[in-house]
C-alpha cells in the first residue's frame, strides 16, 4: 500500500537539488524554450489550470467534496446513525437512494458523513507531517555536524516503517480508532519532506546571496523565511498532492482491517468492510463507498500531476 | 552541375519554422548558405540569431514544433530536404557528423566513450568489431588522445572536457564525413584547451578534406579558424564574406558593433561598446529591417523595408540599407 | 565498492536497533499486565501468576528489551507466541512462503505490465496510447486495493465461478491476488518508465546518438532506456521487499496465510511476541530493500561506482 512514487520521487527530488550546481548554460535551445518559462509558480498554476482540463476537473471535484463535507449535517436526507432493522439491506428507493446499510440505516447519508474522515484524514496528518519535516529539514541543514546527523538517521528510521504497519502498532498502543491513524501517518511520513527541505537549505547556504545576507548580519529567521523557504513551496505544493491521496487511501484500508475508524462512526473503507457480506443482494452498499474513494483519490492525484509537470519544468514533456 | 561538385553544402531559402502553441516562430528565415569543399566557414551570432537551429535543419533532426516550411539543402548536389527518416539516418554520422558544445552531457554516462564511437562506425560500415575497435583507437590517436587503448574503456565522467571534445570529434571523422558541423564546440571548454581543439579541426581539414560549419558566438574563433563568414541575425544572413576582408572592413552595423563589443589591449576607452537592446522576439519582429531598433545608423527607410544581401565586391555580402544604391541615391 | 556497502550495512545496524526498540517501547510501555489483556478476566490468578514468571514479565521494561535484543541478535529467538504457544520464528517461517509466492507473482504482473506500458507511453507521447496506459496506472494507484479485490473476487469467483476467491493452495487461487496487488503496483512502475525515459530523452548524448545516425528505435533501446531505468530498477528492488514484508490487505481479503495476515492475526489477538517479532521482520526486509536499492543503483550507474 505504500506510495512507491512517492517515495521516489522524494528521493529523486533531493538527490537532484544535492546536485544542482547552478552551471547553468544559456544555450538558443535554451531560449528557445524559456520563452514561456519567466512566470512565476503561482502563474504556471493559473495557466495550467487554464489549459489542463482534468487538471480542472479535478479541481472542480475536489472543491465539492469539500463543500459536501463541510454542510453534510445540512444537507444529509437522513439521520447516518439512525437504525432502522426492518428496513437493514435494501437497495435504492426514493427514500434511500442509495439503499440501507446491515442497520437499515441509510448509505448516502453516511457516505457524505464518511467525506469528512477522509477529507480531514487526507489533509491533516499531511500538514502535521510537512510541518515536522520542514523544521527538522531546515534544523539539519542550518546546524549540519551531529544535529544534521541524528536528525537523519531519525529519517531513515521512519523511511523503515511501513506506514500500515506503523499504524498498527500505534493502535496496539493507543487504541483502534481514527486517533491512531492521525498520530500514525503524521509521524512517520515527515521524512521525504525533511530530506528535500534540508537539501534545499544545504544548497541555497551556499548560494551568494544567502552568505551574502548572513554576512550582513540578517537574523536566521529572516534567512529561512525570506530566502530558504520560498524556495522550497514548488517542491513542497507537489509534494503535499501526493501525500494527501496516499493518506487517503491508508485511512480506508486501515479502516477496513478494523485497525481505524470504529463503528458507529463512518468511514468509507469502513462502510466496504461492513458492507462487502452483502455484495450480492446490495451491490451499492459496498459499491458507492469504494467508487467515492476511488474518485477522491483520482481527483487529488490529477490535480497533482498537473501541479508537477507545472512546477516542476524538468518533468514537463 | 559542375558548380555544384565544387561545394559541399549549399543551402538555398531555408526557412525553418516553430509552430508553438502561440503562434509560429520563424527560428531560421530564408537563409542561403554555401560551403565550398575543404572549407571552414564561420556562422556568427547571438543567442537566439538561428545558427543552431540552422544546424539543427541540415542534420534534420529538429524537434517538434519545429520543421522546414521552405528551401533547399544541397549535400554534393543532393536534395536532403524531404529525404526519408531512414535515408537521412544512413546520412547522419557518415556524410554529416555534428559535435556539441556541451562535452560533459553530449556523451552517454553509462557507455565506455570507446563503444559510443564503435557504434558510430557499426552503423555505417561492414567491419567486425574488432576492426571497429582498432579503427576506434587509429582516431583516438589522430585527434590526440593520450593512451588510446587505455581510453577506449573509460567511461564519460573519467575524462577531462578537453578529452571528451576530442572523443567527440573523433566520433565525427571516424566515418570521414562529407561535413562536420560544429556547434560551439569550445564554448565549454578553458582558453588553453580550445586553442588546442581549434588547431585540432584545423589539421584534420587539412588531412581528410572534411568542410567544417563552424557556429560559435565568438570572433575570435572565427578569425583562428575560418576562411569564410557568415553573421546572422533574427534568423536572416546579415554579412558573408571572407574572413579576412570581414574583420577588415565590417560594413553591416551589427557586424560593426560584434567587433566592437570585443574587449581589446590595444586602445582604452571607459566604457566597453555594447550593442544596444536584446535580440528581438522572433515572434513580434519589427517592421523593415530587423536589426533597426537596434542600429546606430537607422534610416527611415530602414523601418519600412528590408533589404536584400547586396554584393559589395570581393565575395563580400551585406544586407543593409546603407549599401542599396536606390537607396542610397534617393536620400541624395 | 566494498567500501561503500560495508559503510552501508553499517549504518544499518544502529538504524535497525532503534527501530527494535521503538516497535519494543510501543508493545511493552502500556501498563497493566500482557497476559490478562490478551486473555481477559478470565484467567485463574494462579495461571496469570505462572505464565507472567515464565515469560519474564515481571521484569522492568528495559531489562527485557536487553534480553529480547540479546535473543534476536545472538540465538535468532523472537520468543514464544502467547497465543499460540510457538516459537514466533516458525510462525513466521511457515507463513513466509506464501508471501513470497503473493510477492513474485504479483511483481512480475507489475513488471511485465508496467514497464511496456511506460515505454509505449513515452514513446507514442500525447497519443491515445499514452492516455490510455495512464489512466490504467493511474487507477492503479488511486485504486482501493481491498475494493478492487472484493470486486474480483465476487464478479470471477462468486458469480462466474471461473476461480477460487479464498485461500491459496493452487495456482488458481495465485490468479485473482496478483491481479489485483499487481494491477496497484504496476501503476507506479508505469509512470515512472515514462517519466523518466521522458527525461532521458531530453539528454544531449540523445541528440548526439541521433546525429551519429542511429534511427529512434536504436536512440530510445540503446541509449535512453538503460539511463532512465536506474530509478526505475530501484523502485522495483523496493517495492519487491514491500511486497515481501506482507501485501496486508491482500492477504485479509484472499485469505492467504502470510506475513501480512499473521501481523493482522496478532493485532488483533494481542499477541505481543508475534506482533513484535512480524514487525520486526518485516521492517527488516524493507531495510534490506533499501540497501539493495542503493547498491543496485551504484553498480548501474558507472558514475556513481568507484
Amino acid at each position: 500500500m505504500t506510495n512507491f512514487e512517492k517515495d521516489q520521487y522524494q528521493r529523486d527530488l533531493a538527490a537532484r537539488i544535492n546536485a544542482a550546481d547552478g552551471n547553468y548554460q544559456y544555450t538558443e535551445d535554451n531560449a528557445l524554450a524559456e520563452i514561456s518559462e519567466l512566470d512565476t509558480t503561482w502563474q504556471r498554476i493559473k495557466n495550467m489550470l487554464k489549459s489542463n482540463k482534468v487538471a480542472m476537473v479535478s479541481l472542480i471535484v475536489i472543491i465539492a467534496i469539500i463543500l459536501i463535507a463541510v454542510f453534510a449535517p445540512l444537507i444529509i436526507p437522513c439521520d447516518p446513525y439512525e437504525i432502522d432493522l426492518p428496513n437493514r439491506i435494501k437497495g435504492p428507493t426514493a427514500e434511500h437512494l442509495l439503499g440501507t446499510d446491515e442497520f437499515g440505516r441509510d448509505i448516502l447519508s453516511r457516505l457524505m458523513m464518511g467525506s469528512r474522515v477522509s477529507l480531514v484524514v487526507g489533509l491533516v496528518p499531511t500538514i502535521i507531517s510537512m510541518g515536522i519535516g520542514i523544521v527538522l529539514g531546515l534544523v539539519a541543514g542550518f546546524s549540519g555536524g551531529k544535529v544534521d546527523f541524528i536528525i537523519m538517521r531519525l529519517a531513515d528510521v521512519c523511511l523503515a516503517f511501513p506506514s500500515i504497519l506503523f499504524a498498527m502498532l500505534v493502535s496496539y498502543t493507543i487504541g483502534q480508532n481514527l486517533l491512531t491513524i492521525f498520530v500514525a501517518l503524521s509521524i512517520i511520513s515527515w521524512a521525504g519532506t525533511a530530506r528535500i527541505v534540508r537539501a534545499q537549505t544545504l544548497q541555497l547556504k551556499e548560494k551568494e546571496f544567502v552568505e551574502a545576507a548572513i554576512s550582513i548580519g540578517v537574523k536566521k529567521r529572516t534567512i529561512i523565511f525570506k530566502h530558504i523557504l520560498p524556495n522550497c513551496v514548488p517542491h513542497l505544493i507537489v509534494l503535499f498532492t501526493m501525500h494527501v491521496p496516499s493518506n487517503i487511501l491508508s485511512e480506508s484500508s486501515l479502516s477496513f482491517l478494523g485497525v481505524g475508524a470504529q463503528p458507529p462512526s463512518t468511514s468509507w473503507g469502513l462502510m466496504v468492510f461492513k458492507m462487502k457480506e452483502f455484495l450480492a443482494s446490495q451491490p451499492v452498499g459496498t459499491l458507492a463507498p469504494g467508487i467515492a474513494l476511488l474518485i477522491m483519490v483520482l481527483a487529488f492525484n490529477f490535480l497533482g500531476d498537473g501541479l508537477r509537470d507545472a512546477i516542476d519544468p524538468t518533468l514537463k514533456d | 552541375m559542375e558548380n555544384n561538385v565544387k561545394n559541399t553544402l549549399e543551402i538555398k531559402g531555408m526557412k525553418t519554422h516553430f509552430f508553438t502553441r502561440r503562434g509560429v516562430v520563424p527560428a531560421v528565415d530564408g537563409v542561403d548558405i554555401t560551403i565550398p569543399k575543404a572549407t571552414i566557414v564561420g556562422i556568427v551570432g547571438e543567442s537566439g540569431c538561428g545558427k543552431s537551429m540552422t544546424a539543427m535543419s541540415v542534420m534534420q533532426l529538429l524537434q517538434y514544433p519545429g520543421r522546414i516550411v521552405e528551401g533547399e539543402i544541397l549535400l554534393d548536389g543532393e536534395n536532403l530536404v524531404g529525404k526519408t527518416k531512414k535515408e537521412m539516418c544512413e546520412i547522419r554520422g557518415n556524410d554529416i557528423s555534428m559535435i556539441f558544445q556541451e562535452p560533459m552531457t553530449s556523451l552517454n554516462p553509462v557507455y565506455t566513450v570507446g563503444k559510443q564511437v564503435t557504434e558510430a562506425i557499426m552503423l555505417h560500415q561492414d567491419v567486425s568489431k574488432e576492426e571497429a575497435k582498432r579503427m576506434t583507437i587509429d582516431i583516438f590517436k589522430k585527434v590526440g588522445i593520450p593512451e588510446p587503448e587505455k581510453r577506449y574503456s573509460s567511461y564519460p565522467h573519467q575524462l577531462s572536457g578537453g578529452l571528451r571534445q576530442r572523443v567527440m570529434i573523433g566520433m565525427a571523422m571516424v566515418c570521414k564525413p562529407k561535413l562536420m558541423i560544429a556547434d560551439e564546440p569550445t564554448t565549454a571548454l578553458d582558453v588553453t584547451i580550445e586553442a588546442q581543439i581549434l588547431h585540432l579541426m584545423r589539421q584534420l581539414r587539412d588531412e581528410t578534406g572534411t568542410s567544417i560549419m563552424m557556429i560559435t558566438h565568438n570572433l575570435g574563433v572565427v578569425a583562428e579558424l575560418c576562411d569564410y563568414v557568415y553573421v546572422m541575425y533574427a534568423g536572416k544572413v546579415m554579412e558573408a564574406a571572407p574572413v579576412k576582408e570581414l574583420f577588415k572592413n565590417p560594413s553591416h552595423p551589427y557586424t560593426f558593433g560584434l567587433l566592437n563589443s570585443i574587449p581589446k589591449i590595444t586602445y582604452t576607452k571607459d566604457e566597453l561598446y555594447t550593442i544596444k537592446g536584446m535580440v528581438p522576439n522572433l515572434q513580434q519582429l519589427p517592421s523593415g529591417c530587423r536589426f533597426c531598433p537596434r542600429c546606430e545608423k537607422t534610416m527611415r527607410v530602414c523601418t519600412e523595408k528590408m533589404p536584400e544581401l547586396i554584393d559589395i565586391g570581393g565575395g563580400h555580402l551585406v544586407r543593409c540599407c546603407l549599401y542599396d544604391k536606390e537607396v542610397v541615391g534617393a536620400y541624395e | 565498492m566494498f567500501k561503500y556497502i560495508l559503510k552501508r550495512l553499517l549504518i544499518c545496524i544502529p538504524v535497525l536497533i532503534t527501530v527494535v526498540l521503538i516497535i519494543f517501547w510501543m508493545l511493552n510501555v502500556l501498563p497493566g499486565n500482557p497476559i490478562e489483556q490478551m486473555m481477559g478476566e478470565k484467567l485463574k490468578p494462579d495461571v496469570v501468576e505462572r505464565l507472567t514468571e515464565k515469560w519474564g514479565l515481571n521484569d522492568p521494561w528495559i531489562v527485557r528489551f536487553g534480553r529480547y535484543i540479546r535473543d534476536v541478535f545472538l540465538h535468532g529467538d523472537f520468543g514464544d507466541s502467547y497465543k499460540k504457544n510457538r516459537p514466533v520464528i516458525d510462525l513466521i517461517s511457515e507463513s513466509f512462503p506464501n508471501t513470497v509466492k503473493l510477492a513474485v507473482s504479483a511483481a512480475l504482473v507489475a513488471w511485465l505490465v508496467g514497464i511496456p506500458a511506460g515505454i509505449v507511453s513515452a514513446v507514442k507521447k500525447n497519443t491515445i496510447f499514452d492516455r490510455l496506459c495512464m489512466g490504467f496506472a493511474l487507477c492503479g494507484i488511486s485504486m482501493p486495493v481491498f475494493w478492487a479485490a472484493m470486486l474480483l473476487q465476487f464478479i470471477f469467483g462468486y458469480k462466474l465461478n471461473l476461480l477460487p476467491i479464498s485461500g491459496y493452495t493452487t495456482w488458481k487461487h495465485m490468479i485473482l491476488p496478483a491481479i489485483v496487488l499487481g494491477w496497484s503496483s504496476s501503476g507506479s512502475i508505469a509512470r515512472l518508465t515514462r517519466s523518466n525515459l521522458l527525461e532521458a530523452m531530453r539528454n544531449d548524448y540523445i541528440r548526439t546518438a541521433r546525429a551519429k545516425g542511429l534511427n529512434e528505435g536504436g536512440v530510445i533501446y540503446k541509449h535512453a532506456l538503460k539511463n532512465s531505468m536506474m530509478p526505475v530498477v530501484t523502485t522495483m528492488a523496493i517495492q519487491f521487499a514491500g511486497l515481501l514484508s506482507g501485501a496486508t490487505i491482500t492477504e485479509t481479503v484472499f485469505g492467504i496465510g502470510g506475513i501480512g495476515r499473521l501481523t493482522v492475526n496478532a493485532l488483533q489477538t494481542r499477541d505481543i511476541p508475534l506482533l513484535q517479532g512480524s514487525i520486526i521482520f518485516s521492517t527488516a526486509l524493507i531495510m534490506i530493500g533499501n540497501l539493495v536499492a542503493d547498491i543496485m543503483y551504484s553498480f548501474l550507474d558507472p558514475r556513481v561506482r568507484v
